[in-house]
């Protein structure tokens, strides 16, 4: 443990590094989630098929295969050359999305069709029953929900060190590849199990709040 | 066809990865649900380690880390430990939400008819379990599926190693990774496919109870 002391600086600073990418692809992914899921629950069978296409496309395929086709294969496609950086933070996003559409579906599905019928009654517009009626009330799924893909976004963001990203994952082993020893892996590891395991208790503890007690 | 070989050695791998994860997620169960403080301390915190942790943690600590313990594994074996000892954690619980699903009443019955506990879990209620826990084994099976890619890491000769390497040689990057996706795309709706046949034809018409 003694060697990695010099190394604990860098470390942190890799952690810094995954929480950035999950935290700005968290925030991509939740605008894909909130349109398309909207798209996913709308009238139209033509648009939701066109949701649904995206959600089990991109949970039919690894998150390594999508990162290299965005990293390898868009650059020949289109005459762009995404930095690791970007191309990790385009392909964790558009991930991140799918389940997030999923996610922010669900949350509306559990607002019963009687809310929305109500709210015609009384004349109130979609957006408006959407916006001030149906979204409060699926929010209450949908958090808690978001709060387990975060985790699991700041989990992939390790596969994002295999193009190249240097995050905590890739910061762990190149610590190991100088001092060849096991430890730099046991620290991120432990890095990981403390950022991750917050979060998975502050989920929890945010569905407690939005828990009916009765209806 | 290299990358068919490749679709052969990710579904072995898959495969062996579903057995071996069953098996920690067994051990993780029986250790949670003992009626031993420190076993079920120990049960929770495999699970938590493994859930809150990325798989490629694992494939580095087994294949790199273990190496200076003496104890080397081949690539192959490596993946299977690294994808096992984490979805066991998965399988635990799965489990274990199984076990509570099954009501308290199918237990007493069991008791009631003089059958001893384990012929009980065996005859009663492992079998309630299993189709009560089917659908989230199933997306399991996908996501270890689905987690063989990573296994390209540590040179696993599986689809995504065998895309990279015909990619290098080709530079057709395009074409050969959107084969890739493809080939991901069928197995996993394959699977799905296949489960829910199975589901319809093991459970059925059981559907009206629970």
């Amino acid at each position: 443990m003694a060697e990695l002391t010099p190394y604990f600086g860098i470390l942190l600073r890799g952690a810094l590094v995954s929480l950035r990418l999950a935290g700005l692809s968290l925030l991509f992914a939740s605008v894909i989630g909130v349109s398309i899921g909207m798209v996913a629950t709308s009238r139209f069978p033509l648009a939701r098929a066109f949701a649904t296409l995206y959600v089990e496309a991109i949970r039919s395929v690894p998150l390594l295969v999508q990162l290299f086709f965005v990293y390898y294969a868009l650059p020949l496609l289109a005459n762009l050359s995404p930095s690791p950086y970007q191309a990790a933070t385009l392909s964790l996003s558009v991930y991140g999305g799918a389940y997030m559409v999923e996610a922010v579906r669900s949350g509306i599905v559990s607002v019963g069709k009687d809310q929305w019928m109500a709210a015609r009654a009384l004349g109130i517009r979609y957006p408006d029953t959407m916006l001030y009626i149906v979204a409060p009330q699926a929010l209450r799924v949908t958090i808690p929900a978001a709060v387990g893909i975060f985790i699991d976004m700041l989990k992939g963001a390790s596969v994002t060190s295999i193009i190249g990203y240097v995050e905590l994952m890739q910061t762990a082993v190149n610590i190991r590849n100088t001092i060849y020893a096991l430890s730099p892996l046991v620290a991120a590891g432990v890095l990981y199990f403390v950022l991750c395991f917050s979060f998975s208790k502050m989920g929890a503890g945010i569905e407690r709040l939005l828990r009916y007690e009765s209806r | 066809m290299v990358i068919v070989s490749g679709a052969e050695v990710a579904l072995a791998l898959g495969a062996t990865s579903v057995v071996v994860s069953l098996a920690f997620g067994l051990l993780g169960w029986l250790l949670k649900a003992s009626r031993l403080r420190p076993f079920r301390w120990l049960g929770n915190a495999y699970v938590e380690t493994m859930r809150n942790t990325p798989t490629l943690l694992y494939l580095y600590l087994i294949y790199f880390g273990l190496t200076q313990f003496k104890v080397v594994f081949s690539p192959f074996a490596s993946a299977v430990l690294a994808l096992g000892v984490q979805g066991g954690a998965y399988m635990a619980e799965i489990m274990r939400g199984a076990f509570h699903a099954v009501s308290e009443e199918q237990r007493q019955a069991a008791r009631a008819l003089a059958l001893r506990p384990w012929k009980s879990l065996i005859y009663v209620e492992l079998p309630q379990m299993l189709r009560v826990a089917f659908p989230a084994l199933g997306n399991q099976v996908v996501s270890l599926v689905l987690g063989t890619s990573l296994a390209s890491v540590i040179a696993v000769p599986e689809l995504t190693y065998q895309a990279q390497i015909i990619g290098e040689n080709t530079y057709r990057y395009f074409s050969v990774f959107a084969v890739l996706a493809i080939f991901y795309l069928l197995i996993v709706q394959a699977i799905n496919t296949l489960w829910r046949a199975i589901e319809r034809l093991w459970f059925g018409r059981w559907r009206a109870t629970v």
